[in-house]
């Protein structure tokens, strides 16, 4: 849905990203996002904010 | 928490390393983000496993919760042994240092322990025996005892100055332990998560394939390191379901040496199960090094045709 909403809101703008989480403290890298330029980062650390330009979506 | 526990000896030997207390993180379930949580309470350090390789890991959905534990398949993301190494210092907290490996073939296992041969920061290495040999199909390691064998062996060789521990997986575990201890394994560390799947029936789709890990699977990793306790001489490090300091003092009684707490940290704090642990000794009058298969002889170990 978040995807969608990219498309029409278009850049500059960010999104909140709340994948399932286990630990919610890093360890357990199971809230991952895909990003660009490959590969996963963590939505608890790393996120749960993240602009638009960095998710692969 | 040491003032807490005036009087009672949480310390035990493992491989000749003195540990403050008997508990480890299990590798994959502590970041260096959450180290601040658990200072003075682990014994030793045990961060996620590292590859030759970077790995970018799994798609999501990673993690699914079940009754009594939860499912992961994260893959085994981390940056690559030497990344990984780059970074090790942050999880520098005074205790012994342990790290986990985990490679595609015999050859890699045998080439990340002569890598981490050189650091003198790594006081054990743990074998990943739970990942797939890609020489053997896709098998996992420790789904022959040859295979096993083989792969401690080649470690063995390779890194001849360090202890070793051979982490297992449930099937197979009493053969595959005394193949791992034939190989000159210094420990085994036993159990890792067992197969599992979740499923999302109102989208009908697979939601998590991967290992199921938390109380859940307790019992089954108690009555693991029970029977590898009793068929093999080398240490066994406990892992799988502990939740309490009872459950420590189980896995101990059982014939564990030291214990380790994963899925557990998600839930709770760490140092809460250091604690209760802590009590029950003070309460039966023993130190930890006590436990470590104080039952042994109640009950003659049996390797088959029970269970009916």
């Amino acid at each position: 849905m978040l995807a969608a909403v990219k498309r029409v809101a278009g850049s500059g703008c960010q999104f909140s990203v709340e994948e399932r989480m286990g630990c919610g403290n890093g360890s357990c890298n199971g809230c991952v996002v895909p990003v660009r330029g490959g590969g996963y980062v963590r939505s608890c650390v790393e996120g749960p904010v993240f602009g638009a330009e960095v998710l692969a979506w | 928490v040491r003032e807490r526990m005036a009087g009672v000896d949480l310390s035990v030997n493992l491989c000749g390393l003195a540990l403050e207390t008997p508990l480890m993180p299990a590798s994959g379930t502590l970041a260096k983000e959450a180290l601040g949580e658990v200072e003075g309470v682990y014994g030793a350090m045990l961060p996620k496993t590292t590859t030759p390789r970077a790995r970018a890991g799994n798609p999501p959905p990673r993690v699914a919760e079940t009754p009594a534990g939860m499912v992961n398949s994260i893959g085994l993301q981390n940056p690559g042994v030497e990344g990984f190494l780059q970074d090790l210092d942050a999880f520098d907290l005074g205790v012994p240092l342990f790290v986990s490996v985990a490679g595609d073939t015999v050859a890699e296992f045998a080439a990340l322990c002569e890598r981490l041969a050189g650091d003198d920061r790594i006081a054990a290495v743990e074998l990943n025996l739970s990942c797939p040999n890609v020489e053997c199909g896709g098998l996992i390691f420790c789904a022959t005892s040859a295979s096993v064998e083989e792969v401690v062996g080649a470690c063995r060789a390779a890194l001849p100055n360090r202890p070793i521990f051979a982490k297992l997986t449930n099937e197979g575990v009493v053969e595959n332990a005394r193949a791992a201890e034939a190989a000159e394994a210094d420990a085994l560390t036993v159990i890792n998560t067992l197969p599992a799947l979740t499923i999302d029936a109102h989208r009908q789709k697979v939601l998590v394939r991967g290992g199921l890990s938390g109380p859940a699977i307790k019992p089954v990793a108690l009555r693991a390191v029970y029977e590898v306790a009793g068929a093999v001489e080398v240490p066994v490090i406990g892992s799988g379901g502990v939740v309490s300091g009872l459950d420590v003092a189980e896995f101990m009684l059982a014939g564990a040496t030291a214990v380790q707490v994963g899925t557990a940290s998600f839930v709770r704090d760490p140092r809460e199960i250091l604690d209760e642990f802590s009590a029950y000794l003070q309460e039966a009058g023993l130190g930890a090094g006590d436990l470590t298969g104080a039952l042994r002889g109640d009950h003659p170990v049996v390797t088959g045709g029970e269970g009916r």
